[in-house]
């Protein structure tokens, strides 16, 4: 089982903290970061594998496609299962959360900033785990 | 018989000297302060009654030379005002008497009947009978006034027509109506057609109720045919013969346009605090990355000089967020 992890935020700011922190921690050597969601979903259909999960970490506030009509385009267009989930907040607003754990491609939420302490808990996730092990 | 002492005006129409005289003196028999007037005619006592004298009482004999009968009684009535007229007459006429005591005479006597005592009786009777009915006058206004100066606004209207029957001024106001205009009309032309059933059914609902108040408040139209919203209190009431319903209603449209003013101003509050906790959190965050990518010591030097520039931008734009939320901030005063 592989995976891949896709920083998502319209923030070039963000995408790079992202990077710098995953290579760090060495949670990913080579994240993709992507500014805009449609160019998500076009890359997870064009790169989907059976044996590969895509872990993505969600900005929910963004201009074109925001974080929630991303969920809602992978599930419409059954992508959802190559896929698990972190949506990433700057403040968690409890309905957001409830919203957000409807899906089942979510698998936690990361408050901003990401730091390597916190990417290191992730690793530990059950989902995570076999990647890291 | 004991001398009434107290100070009265009469007034004597009588064409017969004989007959004025006989009233004069069993009258002297009974009452020690009197103030006789004396007319000839009717003609003289048209010029008396117009004039500014008050009579306590007024006798009329019937055949004056000039007017008689019924159309002699309805002359001296409407012109005594509020002294009572007793009728002198020879004749017994029993369905007459009647009548004429339907058109407002307070007594009847017969000159052939006629003693110091009947005479008593019957001033004595009258006097007392008019000081009841103006008790009664006076109360009837005390409840007018009631109605017609208070300062919430009351209609009345027949439960059968709708036909408006009364209203008081501050009605009027609220409505934005003359007494006239608003009299002419009936209530469906104070409510909008659009509720206007639910009202009406609502309002047939109560009409065997004594009295009964509405929780919600319904809307009413103005004469400009701008909206009140006002809570009503109704009472079915007996006006004037008529099955009626009175309604007090309470102008309410100030009060919920204070608390749509309120809630604006919650919302534009809660905006604020949404502002707070997520604009101003996202760039905040972005610092405390660059911060916590900086503790690393993973980064070039030239990565690092990068970042504290990004960290200045940010801060910059964290800046923005604060101005705005003051500026909004400023601006939810409450409406006037």
């Amino acid at each position: 089982m592989d995976f891949e992890v896709l920083n998502v935020d319209d923030d070039k700011m963000v995408l790079f903290i992202h990077e710098k922190m995953m290579n760090h921690s060495e949670f990913s050597s080579s994240p993709k970061s992507f500014e805009d969601a449609n160019e998500t979903l076009t890359y997870i259909s064009e790169y989907k594998a059976e044996d590969k999960k895509f872990v993505i970490f969600l900005d929910l506030n963004m201009p074109k496609l925001d974080g929630w009509d991303f969920m809602e385009e992978l599930k419409k267009k059954g992508l959802d299962k190559y896929c698990y989930i972190f949506v990433m907040t700057s403040s968690i607003d409890p309905t957001d959360k409830e919203k957000a754990e409807s899906y089942a491609a979510v698998i936690g939420f990361v408050e901003k900033p990401i730091s390597v302490d916190k990417l290191n808990d992730l690793k530990k996730k059950k989902e995570l785990l076999p990647f890291f092990s | 018989m004991t001398l009434t002492k107290e100070f009265l005006e009469v007034l004597i129409i009588e064409d017969d000297p004989g007959d004025y005289t006989l009233v004069k003196d069993y009258l002297e028999e009974s009452f020690e302060n009197l103030s006789y007037h004396h007319s000839f005619n009717y003609k003289n006592a048209e010029v008396l009654l117009n004039s500014d004298f008050k009579f306590d009482f007024i006798f009329l004999d019937l055949t004056l030379p000039d007017v008689s009968g019924k159309p002699l009684i309805k002359k001296v009535i409407d012109l005594a005002g509020r002294s009572p007229v007793i009728i002198l007459t020879g004749s017994l006429n029993l369905d007459f008497c009647i009548e004429s005591l339907k058109l407002g005479v307070s007594d009847y006597l017969f000159k052939d009947e006629l003693n110091p005592n009947t005479l008593f009786k019957s001033i004595n009777y009258t006097i007392q009978k008019q000081k009841q009915s103006l008790n009664i006058i006076a109360s009837e206004k005390k409840y007018s006034d009631l109605f017609h100066l208070s300062p919430v606004a009351m209609f009345v209207y027949n439960i059968d027509t709708l036909k408006f029957l009364d209203a008081n001024s501050a009605a009027l106001e609220l409505f934005e109506y003359d007494t006239e205009e608003f009299l002419s009309m009936h209530l469906q032309q104070i409510l909008f057609s659009k509720e206007k059933d639910d009202f009406l059914d609502a309002l047939k609902e109560t009409s065997h109720k004594n009295k009964y108040s509405f929780k919600d408040y319904f809307l009413y139209k103005k004469k400009s045919g701008d909206e009140i919203k006002a809570e009503i209190i109704v009472k079915t009431i007996d006006f004037q013969n008529q099955k009626a319903m009175l309604v007090v209603a309470n102008d309410i449209t100030e009060r919920l346009n204070h608390f749509e003013a309120l809630s604006e101003q919650n919302k534009k509050l809660e905006e604020i605090a949404w502002e707070h906790s997520h604009e101003m959190r996202s760039p905040a965050s972005k610092i405390l990355g660059i911060i916590e990518l900086l503790n690393t010591d993973s980064t070039s030097k030239d990565e690092q000089k990068f970042l504290i520039k990004e960290i200045e931008k940010t801060v910059k734009e964290l800046d923005d967020v604060i101005r705005s939320v003051s500026k909004k901030a400023k601006q939810i005063k409450p409406k006037k």
